[in-house]
């Protein structure tokens, strides 16, 4: 009890540290924040009244008291460019993105488990050095490279699926494809490893010796023992899902809050920026913590140890 | 000498790795010595022409020779990520084994600010940072780099604690080594290894972050060809010239893979050799 408790605070330090930082994001602006903004040719009283309704001109420790305030009340403050709140537009763009991820992840699973768990258990075969140059070529293909190129058979030459946008069922198919790549050959490797690791243990051997197959060893004693580092991973690739989907949704022009973010970067829309910042980073952590308190569940062998200290 | 003939002889994908990746340093070298108008002169009257024997990748949307702008992009873009790689490793190393020497404040100051960093993912607080500095060259360095020290200083504190209980260093220690020279004559070495295949991989990392921040204009700015840059420009051509888009793809795809390759090799190198000498122990 004492160990969740104490886990839930680190999240919400972590939570509030990666708050501060998206704030003091605004005043890393070489210059004046608010001339960046309205760019050149802004008049002088537009920079300071843009200043003022920023609370630029106030002490630094004021503004950063001020945000955390209205941050814990969930204003982010609004949009330069439509002047709407940027809650409400990231909420708005949010259920796209994880439409986009929660798909691109459970076809990266169900790709890179079976093929994972194959290569482990014929390592160093023909079949396994397939397996591993095709991971390794996946994942050195960069979502930029695969996307266009996806397009380029699937929308523009074959005409299967929509070039862009969220229009009917077809469109997620190629901006997931183009996630998927990726990250299920992340993801195969790293189920290689470590069913691979748990393969060369002496409780699989004495489970072979016991007569039980190899496919049954390796998924019934192996698995389970590799699913505790396997979790952490896949937490961590989520995570960064939901940033390769910044790539993508540029890519495919998928309305979600990684297109929001570039948008708002190119049109200076500082607000916006930190918004989107800060959401995808809360995410991201919310997912590893829940990833860690998986793994702890299903092995607690780390929870013992910390506890004999 | 012999050594490194010997492992080449058993291992060609890392053989073939390491020269495709010379070849390509070399070329990005040599690239600095073409004549800036090959690469940067507009002739709108040639624009878009497909790979010709006389135009040997074609042009790309401004007439410009598409076999300089891949040639002089391989400057930018390994430059800006060798340098992200160089000043990571450097920072993260000496971070990491002065945690390691020091303990006590110093290495949970150096703790936390690695807990803190990992809680972003990385390429989005390089966006963040890319976003608020505004793209150059030096802005992208430090974007990429202000992540890219974490994993150098976690390997290289895991490392130096697990040698700062052997024999040798206790030796050194008791024989009146100053903490600098068992840094840097005892620690250090222990640490290389795998130091030098996180660099490898690491490697192939920043070419994807910078390709990645040049794509979404964040990066290196026009007219300088970054291969991310180059790929963003062509993509508005798909239909009509697609080897504006092949042609910078094929370079990143496969400059990263031989680092990514070679970094694996190494790794298999290196723990190989720890194998054996554990059952030699054992």
């Amino acid at each position: 009890m004492k160990r969740v408790a104490r886990r839930l605070v680190g999240i919400v330090l972590l939570l509030y540290a990666a708050a501060s930082i998206v704030f003091l994001m605004l005043h890393l602006i070489p210059g004046d924040p608010a001339a960046v903004m309205l760019g050149d040719g802004a008049s002088r009283e537009d920079i300071e009244a843009l200043r003022h309704q920023l609370g630029l001109d106030r002490p630094l420790s004021t503004q950063y008291v001020a945000w955390t305030g209205r941050l814990l009340k969930g204003d982010l403050g609004s949009s330069f460019a439509t002047a709407t709140p940027v809650t409400d537009e990231i909420l708005r763009a949010f259920p796209a993105t994880l439409e986009l991820a929660l798909i691109a992840f459970a076809f990266s699973l169900l790709i890179a488990i079976p093929t994972g768990v194959l290569a482990a258990l014929r390592s160093g075969r023909l079949d396994d050095h397939a397996l591993r140059w095709i991971a390794l070529s996946g994942v050195s293909t960069p979502s930029y490279v695969s996307g266009p190129l996806l397009a380029l058979v699937f929308a523009v030459s074959l005409e299967w699926f929509p070039v862009s946008g969220r229009e009917g069922p077809g469109s997620a198919v190629l901006p997931a494809l183009t996630l998927v790549i990726s990250v299920s050959s992340l993801l195969s490797r790293m189920v290689r490893a470590t069913v691979g690791e748990e393969l060369g243990r002496p409780y699989v051997l004495a489970a072979r010796a016991r007569g039980e197959n190899r496919w049954m060893a390796a998924l019934r004693h192996a698995g389970r023992n590799a699913l505790t580092p396997f979790l952490t991973v896949a937490g961590l690739q989520f995570g960064s899902l939901l940033t390769g989907a910044v790539l993508t949704e540029t890519i495919f022009s998928w309305p979600g809050v990684g297109r929001l973010l570039i948008q708002s970067i190119q049109r200076r829309d500082y607000p916006m920026v930190q918004g989107c910042v800060l959401l995808i980073a809360a995410v991201y952590i919310l997912v590893n913590s829940a990833a860690d308190v998986l793994s702890a569940f299903f092995d607690p062998r780390p929870a013992s140890r910390e506890g004999t200290h | 000498m012999k050594r490194a003939l010997r492992v080449a002889a058993r291992r060609p994908a890392l053989f073939v790795s390491l020269g495709f990746l010379l070849f390509v340093f070399a070329s990005a070298v040599l690239s600095l010595l073409l004549p800036r108008d090959w690469v940067f002169s507009i002739d709108l009257a040639r624009r878009l022409l497909p790979p010709s024997p006389s135009e040997f990748l074609g042009t790309d949307e401004l007439g410009r020779s598409l076999l300089y702008r891949l040639f002089f992009g391989s400057s930018v873009s390994l430059g800006v990520a060798a340098a992200a790689v160089a000043v990571s490793s450097i920072a993260g190393s000496c971070a990491g084994l002065i945690a390691a020497e020091m303990r006590g404040i110093i290495d949970s100051a150096v703790e936390r600010t690695v807990q803190l960093t990992l809680a972003f993912p990385g390429l989005l607080l390089a966006m963040a940072l890319a976003a608020v500095l505004g793209p150059s060259v030096g802005n992208t360095v430090i974007a990429l780099s202000i992540t890219g020290w974490v994993p150098y200083a976690r390997l290289a504190r895991a490392e130096a604690m697990r040698l700062a209980s052997r024999d040798y260093v206790a030796f050194a220690r008791a024989s009146g080594c100053s903490r600098a020279r068992i840094l840097i004559k005892h620690l250090l070495p222990g640490a290389a290894p795998s130091l030098i295949v996180q660099s490898a991989l690491h490697l192939a990392g920043a070419i994807l972050a910078e390709s990645a921040l040049s794509f979404l204009g964040l990066g290196v700015p026009a007219p300088y060809p970054s291969w991310g840059s180059m790929l963003a420009a062509g993509r508005t051509h798909l239909l009509d010239a697609p080897h504006l888009v092949i042609v910078p793809a094929a370079a990143i795809v496969l400059t990263v893979l031989a680092a990514n390759t070679a970094g694996e090799e190494l790794l298999e190198t290196i723990s190989g050799r720890g194998r054996t000498a554990g059952k030699g122990s054992g």
